[in-house]
């Protein structure tokens, strides 16, 4: 429960960082080139929660060896 | 679901390095594939009837430089009633400009006449532009002129050869997304009716291993069905210009999630085992058996943004043709094997703490 | 099936023994039109159907909240041996369904006395209580009995129960447009056969998950 907090938190924050960025540097920013940075915020998005996700996975995995090699 | 030595590679199951190999498959193609040409943006937005126009036209991946003597433009009324450029003039390969004479009658009677603009040469073959250019009627009508409307016809069109995905006015480029943010839906969808099947061999048996595959399978679910919905925000802030649009198919979503994260905070509020495994499995089947007319049916009886709704199919007919099926049929088996991938090691996790624990 | 309606006489003797949970609910009822009145001020047809079914959810929450609360555990272990978990449940859930409709004719009254009665159909109207108070007796009954199971019952009925309430409630605001006439459509069947569809699937569901879930 509580990684699955944290992921939606982080990626909560990847998209209020994206629409900050939109705001920021130039609203065209997005729409240049047939809008094709939305499709490379929609890959990033998926890419970066998959891996946030598999992080906390693999930790997860890490303190249970640990407890595994001290029982 | 274990993995036996006898048939993995390298240590891992062959469907799983299938679903790599199809993702990777799916990010070049999806990414690399080019778009049809296209065009963005015609300039002026409106005409006068009974005068001529000289339309400024943006093109997209669009080469009217290898053409410049055949490039034809027409305006195209309803069906059969088009307007041939008199004369076309191609500045570089992205921009050109069409004249036309907008006849001052027309064959029905409007407000204003949308015109939609259609380019074709031999290199770019066939682009459109729907509602390209508004005409507004003209004040002195000459009925003599309706026959303008029916001197050309649009024949001899070109087909642009190659594999290449089709051009749509607004989504341009974010055409691409169909293969990254639609399998997320898919996949969440069917990685829930998984959970619900292993919720029903619990009920059935009563193991609490059943219990924890199908709670593995709904956080995941969960996780895909987040990921659907942010890039789904993105996509939609950037084509139907807000984040958030109260579009059915958004809200349904939304609620799905909402159940399931309700299931996982119900579980965290029981202590006891068993009792958590029965009241998981007996709410997750009621809810999954909710979501079906939630997500499939109620969606079809409402108008709606997204394609797949108010009567249209889903998949198929003008928003996926067959390039697109080429990648988007292995994206969403891909992103549904990754799913299962991931649900697969988070039970192995928990099974493993579970072991450790008792 | 005589077992049953000595379960719902039961039940609904203890709430008029104690009279300030029947008032308790009328008082809900008649505070929550008040103060959603004296926001809106004027209430044009289509805005009256929806603040209609806002009030109606949440008063129905609130009263089927209880259901499963007022015994004490020893009487739980009392039912528990005395009924089949059916029987428990329908009674409960039939009861609830008679709350529910009391509740849909006061909260009816009271709209039609402080903002008046913008039904055009009264019996589609009627129809639309009736059904939701079907659909929503079982749901909530259902989502209940899994609630006090856990350590917040309150809460988690109304974060585990809303959402499933929507798939009912998107029908009823559609079939509450229809009888108020603020939609053009013609035909209410369409969406009244997908209500009872959906309904007939909760108390199907109901039924059979409860006894699974009653025994602890």
């Amino acid at each position: 429960m509580k990684h699955l907090k944290v992921l939606f938190f982080v990626v909560l924050l990847a998209v209020a960082q994206t629409a900050q960025a939109e705001g920021v540097v130039t609203a065209d920013f997005m729409s240049s080139i047939g809008k094709i940075y939305v499709v490379a915020g929609v890959c990033l998005v998926i890419l970066i929660a998959l891996f946030v996700y598999l992080y906390q996975l693999d930790r997860k995995i890490s303190t249970l060896e640990k407890r595994f090699k001290n029982e | 679901m274990k993995d036996t030595a006898s048939n993995t590679i390298f240590g891992l199951a062959p469907w799983k390095w299938a679903s790599m190999l199809i993702l990777i498959y799916v990010f070049i193609a999806g990414w690399l594939v080019p778009l049809k040409p296209g065009i963005i943006k015609v300039t002026p937005e409106k005409a006068i009837a009974g005068e001529s126009v000289v339309l400024e036209v943006t093109g997209y991946n669009s080469s009217y430089v290898s053409d410049t003597a055949q490039v034809r433009a027409w305006l195209r009324l309803t069906g059969d009633t088009v307007l041939l450029a008199q004369h076309v003039q191609v500045w570089d390969n992205r921009r050109l400009t069409a004249t036309f004479y907008i006849p001052s009658v027309f064959p029905m009677r409007q407000e204003a006449y949308p015109l939609t603009l259609i380019l074709d040469h031999d290199t770019d073959g066939t682009s459109v532009l729907p509602n390209a250019v508004f005409a507004v009627p003209a004040e002195i009508q000459n009925p003599a002129e309706m026959s303008l409307w029916f001197e050309n016809k649009v024949e001899r069109v070109h087909e642009k050869a190659g594999i290449q995905f089709p051009f749509r006015n607004i989504l341009s480029e974010t055409i691409r997304n169909t293969y990254f943010h639609v399998p997320m839906w898919f996949a969440m969808i069917l990685l829930f009716a998984v959970s619900a099947w292993y919720s029903l061999r619990y009920y059935r048996k009563g193991d609490i291993d059943f219990d924890q595959k199908s709670v593995a399978f709904i956080k995941v679910g969960l996780l895909f069905g987040i990921l659907g919905l942010v890039t789904g925000m993105l996509w939609a802030k950037n084509t139907w210009n807000a984040y958030w649009s109260w579009d059915v198919k958004q809200n349904m979503s939304a609620i799905a999630l909402l159940i399931y994260a309700a299931l996982m905070v119900m579980r965290s509020s029981v202590e006891d085992d068993m009792q958590k495994a029965r009241l998981t499995a007996g709410y997750n089947m009621f809810a999954f058996a909710l979501l079906i007319p939630l997500l499939f049916i109620i969606p079809r009886m409402t108008d709606s943004l997204h394609p797949g709704n108010g009567g249209n199919p889903a998949l198929g007919g003008e928003d996926l043709d067959n390039t697109m099926r080429m990648v988007f049929y292995p994206a969403v088996i891909g992103f549904i094997m990754l799913g299962i991938w991931i649900s697969q090691l988070v039970y192995r996790t928990e099974k493993l703490k579970r072991k450790l624990g008792s | 099936m005589n077992r049953i309606w000595t379960l719902v006489a039961t039940e609904a003797r203890i709430e008029l023994r104690e009279r300030y949970a029947l008032s308790g609910i009328i008082l809900y009822v008649l505070s929550a039109a008040f103060i959603v009145f004296s926001i809106w001020r004027q209430l044009p047809p289509k805005e009256w159907g929806l603040t209609f079914w806002v009030i109606f959810l949440f008063c129905s929450l609130m009263a089927v909240l209880k259901t499963f609360g007022r015994e004490s555990e020893g009487r739980y272990f009392y039912f528990y041996t005395l009924y089949h978990p059916l029987e428990l449940f329908v009674a409960k859930a039939l009861y609830n369904l008679v709350l529910l409709l009391f509740i849909f004719l006061v909260l009816w009254f009271t709209l039609s006395v402080m903002a008046g009665n913008q039904v055009l159909r009264f019996n589609w109207f009627f129809a639309t209580g009736l059904m939701s108070s079907i659909g929503l007796s079982f749901l909530l009954t259902f989502i209940t009995s899994i609630a006090i199971k856990t350590q917040q019952n309150a809460s988690l009925t109304a974060v585990m129960g809303l959402p499933l309430m929507i798939p009912l409630l998107i029908n009823i605001l559609r079939l509450t447009a229809y009888a108020t006439g603020t939609t053009p459509d013609d035909n209410p069947w369409n969406e009244f056969m997908m209500l009872s569809g959906i309904i007939s699937l909760i108390v199907g569901l109901s039924l059979w998950l409860f006894p699974y879930l009653w025994r602890s």
